[in-house]
Order: C-alpha cells, then sequence, then structure tokens
C-alpha cells in the first residue's frame, strides 16, 4: 500500500513539474525583451539557413546534378522562411519598442501600429505561400516578391525608428517645459509680491523656452525627412543617419535649456545684492 | 763539510720552475696514457655532443627563467587608484532669498537634477534595433 502510494505521488510529482513551468512560461508577460530576443533567435537561424543556401547554390551551379537540384530547393526554401520570419519578427520587435516609449503622439503610434500589423499580416502569407513551391523558379519568384514589399517595409521600419526617438525627445521636452510652467507661476508670483528683483530670472526663463522652441525646430526637420522617405529610394539608410544627427542636435538644446532652468532656481534662490 | 760545499749541493738538488711543469705534464700524460679506462675518455665526436647538450640546456634554462620572470610579473597586479571624476560640487549659496527653502522651487531643483540625468542617459542611437541586414537576390544563374 505504502509502496503504491510513493510510486503515485512520484509520477504525480513528475507529471505537474513540467505542466506549471509550461503555464508559468506562457503567462511570462510578451514585451519588448521578449520580442527582441526572439527576433535575435530568428536572425541567427536566418544567417545559418543563408549560408547553407550559398553552398547548396554554389553545388548546384557547379554540378547541375539532381541531387544538387533537390539540396537547393530545401536550402532556399528554408532560407526565404527564414528571411520571411526575421522580418516579422524584427517588426515585432519595433512595435513593443514602440509601446514602451513614453512621449510617442498617439495618432502617430495608432497609424503606425495599423501599418505594422499590415506589413507583418503579409509577411505570415508569404511565409505560407513559400511552402506550395515546386521549383526553384518558383522560389525565384517568391523572393522577388519580398524583394519588391522590403522597400516598404524598409520606410516603415526607418519610421518607427524615428518615432522612437522624436519620442523620447518629446518626453523630456515635456517634462522641462512643465517645470517651466512652474517657475513662471513662481516669478509672476515673486513679482507681484515685490519680494525680489525678477529680470535676471526671466531672461534666464526666456532662454530656456528659446533653447525649447529650436529643440522642437530640429524635431520637426527631423520628422518632414522621415515623412519625405519613399519606397524605392536608394539611400533611406542614409536619410535616417541624417535624421538621427537631427534629433542629437534636439537633445542638446534640451540640455541647454535644462542648464538654464538650474541657474533661474539659483537666481530665484538668492537673495537681492541690496537686500 | 764547509759552509760552501753545503749550499752548493742544494742547488744541485733543485730542480728549476719551469722544467718541474713540463715533468708535471710529462707525468701526468703518461699516467692517461697507462689508465685501463683510457677508451671511455672523451673523444672528439663525444666532445661534440657534449657542447651541443650543454648549449640546449643553456637556452633551456634562459627560456625557464623568462617563463618564470614572465609569470611573475603577470601575478603582480599593479594598484590600481580610482581615475578622477568631477565632483558634484555646488557652490553654496550665501546670501539666500525668502525662496530658498520654497517647496515649489526645491521640487523643480530636484526635477531638474533627475531630467539632467536622463538627458545624459538617453541612448538617441538605439544599434540594437539597426534594421537587419538580408540577402534579397536569390537567383540561380552564373
Amino acid at each position: 500500500m505504502k509502496k503504491s502510494l510513493i510510486i503515485i505521488f512520484l509520477f504525480s510529482f513528475l507529471f505537474l513539474i513540467p505542466s506549471s513551468a509550461l503555464k508559468a512560461q506562457d503567462n511570462q508577460e510578451f514585451n519588448f525583451d521578449r520580442a527582441y530576443q526572439d527576433y535575435l533567435f530568428t536572425y541567427n537561424q536566418y544567417r545559418q539557413a543563408h549560408n547553407e543556401y550559398i553552398t547548396a547554390r554554389e553545388q548546384y551551379l557547379n554540378y547541375e546534378t539532381l541531387t544538387a537540384k533537390t539540396l537547393a530547393l530545401e536550402q532556399t526554401l528554408r532560407m526565404l522562411q527564414e528571411r520571411d520570419n526575421t522580418i516579422r519578427t524584427y517588426l515585432t520587435a519595433l512595435r513593443m519598442k514602440m509601446a514602451e516609449t513614453t512621449g510617442i503622439l498617439t495618432y502617430k503610434q495608432n497609424t503606425l501600429y495599423l501599418q505594422l500589423d499590415a506589413e507583418v499580416a503579409w509577411y505570415v502569407n508569404h511565409h505560407d505561400s513559400l511552402s506550395s513551391a515546386a521549383s526553384l523558379e518558383d522560389l525565384t519568384k517568391l523572393s522577388k516578391e519580398t524583394e519588391e514589399r522590403y522597400g516598404k517595409t524598409q520606410v516603415l521600419i526607418y519610421q518607427g525608428l524615428g518615432i522612437i526617438l522624436e519620442g523620447k525627445e518629446n518626453n523630456l521636452k515635456n517634462q522641462i517645459n512643465d517645470q517651466i510652467q512652474i517657475l513662471k507661476e513662481k516669478i509672476t508670483e515673486i513679482r507681484e509680491k515685490g519680494d525680489k528683483d525678477t529680470t535676471i530670472a526671466e531672461r534666464w526663463l526666456l532662454e530656456a523656452e528659446n533653447k525649447l522652441i529650436r529643440a522642437q525646430e530640429k524635431i520637426d526637420e527631423a520628422n518632414a525627412l522621415l515623412n519625405s522617405l519613399k519606397t524605392f529610394d536608394q539611400d533611406k539608410q542614409e536619410d535616417y543617419n541624417q535624421t538621427q544627427s537631427l534629433f542629437q542636435e534636439a537633445h542638446l538644446y534640451l540640455k541647454e535649456a535644462n542648464g538654464f532652468l538650474k541657474e533661474l532656481v539659483r537666481e530665484i534662490k538668492t537673495a537681492d545684492l541690496n537686500e | 763539510m764547509n759552509k760552501e760545499e753545503i749550499i752548493s749541493q742544494n742547488f744541485e738538488t733543485q730542480i728549476p720552475i719551469k722544467e718541474k711543469g713540463v715533468l708535471l705534464w710529462q707525468k701526468t700524460k703518461d699516467k692517461v696514457n697507462n689508465l685501463p679506462f683510457k677508451d671511455k675518455l672523451p673523444t672528439s665526436k663525444n666532445k661534440k655532443i657534449a657542447l651541443i647538450t650543454g648549449i640546449i640546456l643553456f637556452f633551456l634554462i634562459i627560456i625557464l627563467v623568462i617563463i618564470s620572470s614572465t609569470y611573475r610579473t603577470s601575478q603582480f597586479k599593479p594598484l590600481i587608484l580610482p581615475s578622477p571624476s568631477p565632483s558634484p560640487y555646488e557652490e553654496e549659496i550665501k546670501n539666500p532669498s525668502n525662496y530658498a527653502t520654497d517647496s515649489a522651487v526645491l521640487g523643480v531643483e530636484e526635477k531638474v537634477k533627475e531630467i539632467n540625468q536622463e538627458l545624459d542617459q538617453t541612448d538617441l542611437k538605439e544599434t540594437g534595433l539597426n534594421p537587419p541586414i538580408l540577402d534579397m537576390e536569390v537567383n540561380f544563374e552564373e
């Protein structure tokens, strides 16, 4: 009796542990980190498949045997599937990054979400259609479809990356602006009470506001460049690098604005010389 | 025997130092030649082998010395002094105003510090999210 009880206990233990572990895995939150890990894993799979495809292609072109052709067909199919998977997981990671970045304008976020979702759906369908290919010619044709589509995808990718940077800058700019508003009210209060000369403080405030305006100008410039990206542009990467530089310039203005606020606080905290 | 005779006798028995050396060399040479294990003594071939072994041993010792010295130096850890970093020193306000302790002003001061930190830590490159490099040209033509 005791023995059978122990056996039952051991068996239930063996079966319960994996099921609870699986449940825990399922419940794990799907966030940017997880999406990014998925992407890195898939990208690695693609690189391996691509190397194998290159070898199989060389063999087929050199020997043109039936075996080499069959192998080339298999490896090309696998590589194309992994390529679609890589784009799909990358877009998902980008979407998750956008979701976790504060400061992105809601209408922009929603518009890009819709576009990204449509793009992901296209790659999922395309991935499925690959398995129906019966020849190397079919695979070449299907690969051409991805090549044509990827131009549009790249525009979305760079716009998404740009929106993330814009969100970061907007967030910082809003925080600085909030402090400017608080200090503005405080300076008005001081001026009305006549406790202290506010001329210098008001000048610092104006300087800080000017820096925020300059930062916004740079952000707008970057956005205009991102919006001008076209599917068949050859230098999309270059344009994106330029927008990155513009966001960096905006960032410097924000730093200066924050530095002025620091000086402003110091000025308010210091008594006038004639006091 | 008178004194002069004794002196002359003494001179006769003494052998000059130069001749003494020659004699000694001759004697040892004879002894060596008559040795029973004469054949086992180093020949010119043996000498060469001994010389090569000696050179090898010499180089081995040098290599061992070099290895031991480098091992010692790698074990020696130089004292790493912390690199100087800018101190967060802020000039003290000598004549504070009525607003030096104002809660709103202090709140802004704290927030400005936080924003400054955030500004320094913001990543505007996002290199990890660079698009994947993919081969789009799939064809089977040479």
